[in-house]
């Protein structure tokens, strides 16, 4: 089925190529948000911690 | 500030999502290869940003003699070092992709390692001396000498020899060489992953300032 979008032809439904590359890249970018996810709450704690420190006498 | 530092890890969130799934891969490369440039670029651009931070402490430290900046200036090379490091690990994944082999004598390749090697000798002379304030006059000293060099190796002598690699941003032609989604996400990342260095060494001063008064107060109780 072939639709008209914003004056460019989307073909529908996308060949399997293109399929899977878009679903690897949502999976690394999947990946790359936990790590990152992970990484900014590990910073969070470290942040809590230094400053729980910096207030005790 | 509590709740920056909260925007800054969904800023950061929705950064890295769109890095793989907004702007279309750039013509002329292989794959997907060119979304790297949204993160091997920020390292590097990081690194160099902390390297100057620490040649300002640095400096601010010989001026006025205070331990915090040299706090600072310590963190700023450490975290500059973690950068790099990371800057050349992505472009080493790039370049195996595109020219086949992780490692290629390039001479942005090998200035910065050498720019490595400089600030990792930062670290080896802090080690070598026990002496608190001779050990930070001559780090600061050698941040100084060091960051007279970091232009040198990541702006002039990549610039002024072939390379392989793609073009930068200030290039031969000073235009931006980007479509928008690419703009965004390059200039987001640029300023996302700046913002989380300066939280980063916000803590690493922090945690070297805690650690320095600990021991002086346990040199106090011996």
């Amino acid at each position: 089925m072939m639709r008209l979008h914003r004056g460019r032809r989307l073909i529908f439904p996308a060949p399997r190529e293109t399929i899977q590359i878009v679903s690897s890249l949502a999976y690394l970018a999947g990946v790359n948000v936990v790590i990152w996810v992970g990484l900014f709450f590990y910073l969070w704690r470290l942040d809590r911690r230094i400053s729980g420190k910096e207030r005790e006498p | 500030m509590k709740a920056t530092k909260a925007l800054l890890g969904l800023y950061m969130a929705v950064f890295t999502g769109a890095a793989f799934l907004w702007p279309k891969p750039a013509q002329g490369f292989i794959g997907e290869s060119s979304r790297i440039v949204f993160f091997h670029v920020p390292c590097a651009w990081v690194a160099s940003l902390a390297f100057l931070v620490a040649a300002g402490y640095s400096l601010a430290y010989l001026v006025r003699r205070n331990a915090r900046h040299d706090d600072t200036a310590a963190a700023a090379v450490r975290l500059g070092l973690l950068f790099a490091v990371l800057a050349l690990v992505t472009g080493s994944l790039f370049a195996r992709i595109m020219w086949g082999s992780y490692w290629n004598w390039d001479p942005r390749e090998s200035s910065f390692l050498l720019l490595i090697f400089l600030y990792a000798a930062y670290l080896f002379l802090r080690n070598a001396i026990e002496d608190r304030e001779r050990r930070a006059t001559v780090a600061a000293a050698y941040a100084l000498f060091a960051a007279v060099l970091m232009p040198f190796l990541v702006f002039v002598a990549p610039r002024i020899t072939q390379s392989l690699h793609p073009q930068t941003v200030i290039n031969p032609q000073g235009k931006i060489l980007m479509d928008t989604p690419t703009r965004a996400v390059f200039f987001g990342g640029l300023i996302g992953f700046s913002a989380l260095f300066f939280w980063m060494l916000e803590l690493d001063t922090k945690a070297a300032r805690l650690r320095r008064e600990g021991a002086v107060s346990a040199r106090r109780v011996s």
